[in-house]
C-alpha cells in the first residue's frame, strides 16, 4: 500500500535551467519507496539533466525534498580505469573498514557474477561486464534511491536483455526506488511500475499499470498481446505530445 | 633451442631490435673508419675503439667513479626536489582557480626562462657548493613538471567529476583519488622531460666552480686537449640519463600498472 510517509523523492514545481536555456520546468514527481519509475523521452528531451539535478550533480529550480541516500548509474561504464574492478566497486566506502569493504566487494562481485574479474582493470572487462560493475559500485554504498541514465544504451541487444532481467531481479530481491531514463518503449514497459513521458520540458504520467500487464504472463501470447497494445497507446500518445 | 631458454630470449631480443642494432653498428664502424684513415684528424674525432679504450682504464683506476657517484648524487637530489615542487605546485594550479589566478601567471614568466642562463645570479646567490647544483637542477626540473601537472589536473575530466561528486565527500577527496591519478600521465610525461633537463643542468653546473663531477671532468679534459676522454664522459653522462628515463619508465610501470589503459 502506498501511503504518504513512503514519498522517498518529491519534487514539485522542479525546473532546470542550464546558462540561458530552460530545460526543464513545472515538473512534478513522486517517488515511492520500492518502486521503479520509468521516464521515457527522446533523446536531448533533458531526461539526463533531470537526473543530474536530482542527484544534486547540477543545480536545480523549485523544491526537491529527498528523504535518502541517493546513488546514480550512467549511461557510460565510467569506471575509473586506475582502478581494479574490486577497487572500483570499494570506491564509494571508503569510511568503512578494509574487512567490511572486502566483504561488500565479495556480495556485490556475486550478485554481478563477476567473482573471477575483482583482480581486473575496466580495459579488460567487455562492455557489459563495466556497466555490472558500475551497478555493483553505486549498489555497494546502498542507496535507498537509484537514479538510472539509459544505463544499458551502450549495451547490445542480446547484452541487454540479460542486464534487464538481472535488473528486474535486484530491484524484487532490495525492493530499491529506482528511476529509470530510457528512450526504449519497449525497454519503459518492461521495466516500469510507473511511467512517465519527458517531452515539452516537463513530465506527464502514463496511466497504465504495467504489473497487471505482466501479471498476464510476460511471455504469454496474452501479455504480448496486451504489450503491443500499449506499446501503440503509448506511442500515440507520445506522438500527440510530439504534436 | 628451447624458447624457454635465456639464450634463446636474448637472441629474439637482439632479432626484434635488429634495425637499431644495424643502424648503431654502421655509425660505429664508419666512425672508426673515418679516424683510422685520418679522413677526420683522430685528434678531435678519436675512434670508438680509442674511446671504449679510455672508458676502460677510466673504470679500472676508478678516478672516474667519484665524480660519477657525485653527478649522480646532485641529480637524484635536484631531481627529486624539482619534481616533488612541480607535482604539488602543479596539483595546486590545477585543482583550485584561486591559486591558479595567483600562481600560475608568475610561474608562466620564470618558464621561458633558460635554467642555463640563471646559473651565474644562482652562483652570486647560493655559491658554488653541491647544495647550489641541487638548486639548479632543482629549478629546470620543476617547469616541465608543473606544466604538465598543471595541465593534467585542470583538464576535468566530466564524467569522473560526476562519479566524484556521489561518491566523495569533499573537493580534497576528489582532488586525491580522482583528479591525481587521472593525470598520471601527464605527471609522468612531465617528469621524463625533467630527466633530460637534469642532465643537461648537472653538466653545465659542473663545468664552472666545481671539483668533482662528470661535468668538472670533462672541463679538465678539455683543457688538456684529451678529446677521447671528454668523448667517453660524455658516453658515460648519455648512459646515465637513458638509465635514469628507463628507471623512471620500470617504477612507473610497477606503481601504475594500469597507465597502459589510459
Amino acid at each position: 500500500m502506498i501511503t504518504k510517509t513512503s514519498r522517498i523523492l518529491e519534487a514539485q514545481n522542479f525546473g532546470v535551467r542550464v546558462g540561458t536555456q530552460t530545460v526543464l520546468k513545472s515538473v512534478n514527481l513522486v517517488l515511492h519507496r520500492g518502486m521503479m519509475l520509468v521516464i521515457l523521452g527522446v533523446s536531448g528531451s533533458g531526461k539526463t539533466s533531470l537526473l543530474k539535478s536530482l542527484a544534486g550533480i547540477i543545480p536545480h529550480q523549485g523544491n526537491l525534498t529527498v528523504r535518502a541516500k541517493i546513488g546514480m548509474i550512467f549511461q557510460e561504464s565510467r569506471l575509473f580505469p586506475w582502478l581494479t574492478a574490486g577497487q572500483n566497486i570499494a570506491f564509494g566506502i571508503a569510511e568503512k573498514s578494509k574487512r567490511e569493504q572486502a566483504e561488500i566487494i565479495e556480495i556485490q562481485l556475486k550478485a554481478i557474477g563477476l567473482m573471477h574479474k575483482q583482480q581486473s582493470y575496466p580495459a579488460e572487462l567487455s562492455g557489459g561486464e563495466s556497466q555490472r560493475v558500475s551497478f555493483a559500485r553505486t549498489f555497494a554504498t546502498d542507496p535507498d534511491i537509484v537514479l538510472m541514465d539509459e544505463p544499458f544504451g551502450a549495451l547490445d541487444t542480446q547484452n541487454r536483455e540479460q542486464m534487464q532481467q538481472w535488473l528486474l531481479d535486484v530491484q524484487k530481491a532490495s525492493r530499491k526506488s529506482i528511476i529509470f531514463v530510457t528512450h526504449d518503449t519497449e525497454e519503459a514497459l518492461l521495466l516500469a511500475d510507473r511511467l512517465m513521458i519527458l517531452e515539452a520540458q516537463t513530465l506527464h504520467e502514463i496511466f497504465y499499470d504495467t504489473k497487471a500487464v505482466q501479471a498476464a504472463g510476460r511471455f504469454s501470447s496474452i501479455f504480448n498481446f496486451h504489450r503491443a497494445m500499449l506499446h501503440e497507446k503509448i506511442s500515440s500518445s507520445y506522438r500527440a505530445f510530439q504534436r | 633451442m628451447n624458447a624457454t631458454q635465456p639464450s634463446f630470449k636474448i637472441l629474439m631480443l637482439l632479432a626484434r631490435n635488429s634495425w637499431t642494432w644495424i643502424s648503431i653498428s654502421f655509425v660505429l664502424v664508419f666512425w672508426e673508419y673515418c679516424s683510422r684513415n685520418n679522413v677526420f684528424p683522430p685528434l678531435l674525432f678519436p675512434a670508438p675503439s680509442r674511446i671504449l679504450q679510455v672508458l676502460i682504464e677510466l673504470f679500472i683506476s676508478g678516478s672516474i667513479l667519484l665524480d660519477i657517484v657525485q653527478s649522480s648524487w646532485r641529480v637524484l637530489c635536484g631531481y627529486t626536489l624539482g619534481s616533488l615542487a612541480g607535482c604539488v605546485i602543479g596539483i595546486i594550479t590545477g585543482n583550485f582557480a584561486w591559486s591558479d589566478k595567483v600562481l600560475s601567471p608568475l610561474m608562466q614568466s620564470l618558464r621561458p626562462l633558460p635554467p642555463v642562463a640563471l646559473i651565474p645570479l644562482f652562483i652570486l646567490w647560493f655559491g658554488i657548493d653541491t647544495s647550489a647544483k641541487i638548486i639548479m637542477i632543482a629549478c629546470a626540473v620543476v617547469f616541465p613538471v608543473w606544466i604538465n601537472t598543471h595541465i593534467g589536473c585542470s583538464r576535468n575530466d566530466t564524467q569522473w567529476e560526476e562519479c566524484g561528486r556521489l561518491l566523495c565527500h569533499s573537493k580534497l577527496e576528489r582532488v586525491f583519488r580522482i583528479n591525481i591519478p587521472a593525470a598520471a600521465p601527464f605527471i609522468l610525461t612531465g617528469m621524463r622531460s625533467g630527466t633530460a633537463l637534469a642532465c643537461v643542468m648537472v653538466f653545465v653546473s659542473e663545468l664552472t666552480g666545481s671539483s668533482n663531477g662528470i661535468g668538472y671532468r670533462i672541463s679538465l679534459a678539455q683543457l688538456s686537449y684529451r678529446t677521447d676522454e671528454m668523448v667517453a664522459i660524455l658516453v658515460i653522462l648519455g648512459i646515465g640519463g637513458a638509465l635514469l628515463d628507463k628507471g623512471l619508465q620500470c617504477i612507473s610501470r610497477f606503481l601504475f600498472p594500469w597507465i597502459k589503459y589510459l
